[in-house]
């Protein structure tokens, strides 16, 4: 009897400063964990490689992941189902339209309409997708390094990252 | 109550957690709160996740119980389905009674198949086995056995004090 796939619901982290894992996005999951001694629940933060090989997901998504039955590689345990929330794009599923944290889009339009519109303001609706700028002046999909001991102040290191 | 500590420390309490009705059905997954930490719409969302999600994640240890905050403007809960679906419930403006009831009814295993769960359960040992331990003490408490001698004694011919003496 195979068992179940588990599915679970987490956000993408930026890509893994190391070894190059192709078709991969790295998923943080928060479950609860029950504190036996004061009987509380506490989050609990585990990280996955979930099989991508489209690349639709971006750091800061929230994704569903399912389990595989067998294991892709010795990483890769689970696939990316669906991105549920892209990241700065989310659509409220009760009402079907945009919004930005506890506004709707229209209604910051109309707000913005009234006190006057900021000509330089973020466009919504002509703004490009997101990651336009990859590979122009975004090169944080790019494989990096964890940032090596600095000995002197000339010693910059622009591509190098501290976590 | 140890460690009394803290807001409301009554839902530290194992019997608290014990004491949820929420049994999500084996098909949910993932189960997701939206709410925000302002708004009187939210209120509800905000009491039931204060109150009664530890009592759901005590219940269901094998579902992910997440919450999310300042995403959206209206509060609901999302469950993720094992067959690739996703149950939406917008508890907008509503209490956590109102929510609670609402998801007994609509995503948690019914009284009545809780109870037949609870009852395949148990362990049941063969019900013919009678001694220590066991529903009967006693063959002789069967009808058409042989009754107890202590009650009834045997007749003399099957009694073996009486068969093989010597007097």
């Amino acid at each position: 009897m195979a068992s179940k796939a588990v599915r679970l619901l987490g956000r993408c982290l930026p890509f893994f400063p190391g070894k190059s894992i192709p078709n991969a996005t790295r998923v943080q999951i928060r479950q609860l964990e029950l504190d036996e001694n004061i009987n509380m629940y506490f989050p609990k933060d585990t990280t996955f490689f979930a099989h991508d090989p489209g690349q639709v997901c971006k750091p800061g998504d929230i994704v569903l992941i399912s389990s595989l039955p067998k294991k892709l590689t010795p990483l890769i345990e689970h696939e990316v189902l669906k991105v549920v929330y892209p990241f700065g794009d989310i659509t409220d599923p009760i009402t079907g339209k945009k919004v930005m944290n506890d506004m709707y889009r229209e209604d910051i339009e109309y707000i913005s309409e009234m006190y006057g519109k900021n000509k330089k303001g973020f466009d919504y609706e002509n703004a490009p997708e997101r990651g336009w700028q990859e590979d122009k002046k975004d090169f944080s999909h790019k494989q990096s390094y964890r940032r090596f001991q600095v000995y002197d102040k000339e010693d910059k290191q622009p591509y190098a990252v501290d976590y | 109550m140890p460690f009394m500590k803290g807001i409301a420390p009554i839902r530290r309490t194992v019997q608290y957690l014990q004491s949820g009705k929420l049994s999500l059905k084996d098909r949910v997954q993932v189960f997701s709160v939206h709410y925000n930490r302002l708004g009187e719409n939210h209120q509800g969302a905000r009491d039931f996740v204060f109150w009664n999600l530890p009592k759901v994640q005590y219940q269901n240890p094998q579902v992910q119980v997440v919450t999310f905050k300042e995403m959206t403007p209206t509060p609901f809960i999302r469950c993720y389905l094992d067959s690739g679906d996703d149950v939406l419930i917008d508890v907008d403006n509503k209490s956590k009674e109102e929510i609670e009831s609402h998801l007994k009814l609509v995503i948690c295993k019914s009284d009545e198949l809780l109870a037949k769960e609870a009852i395949a359960q148990e362990k049941k040992d063969n019900e013919a086995n009678f001694g220590y331990g066991c529903q009967r003490h006693c063959i002789c408490e069967m009808p058409g056995q042989v009754p107890c001698s202590a009650v009834c004694p045997l007749p003399n011919h099957m009694r073996g004090k009486l068969r093989f003496s010597t007097d």
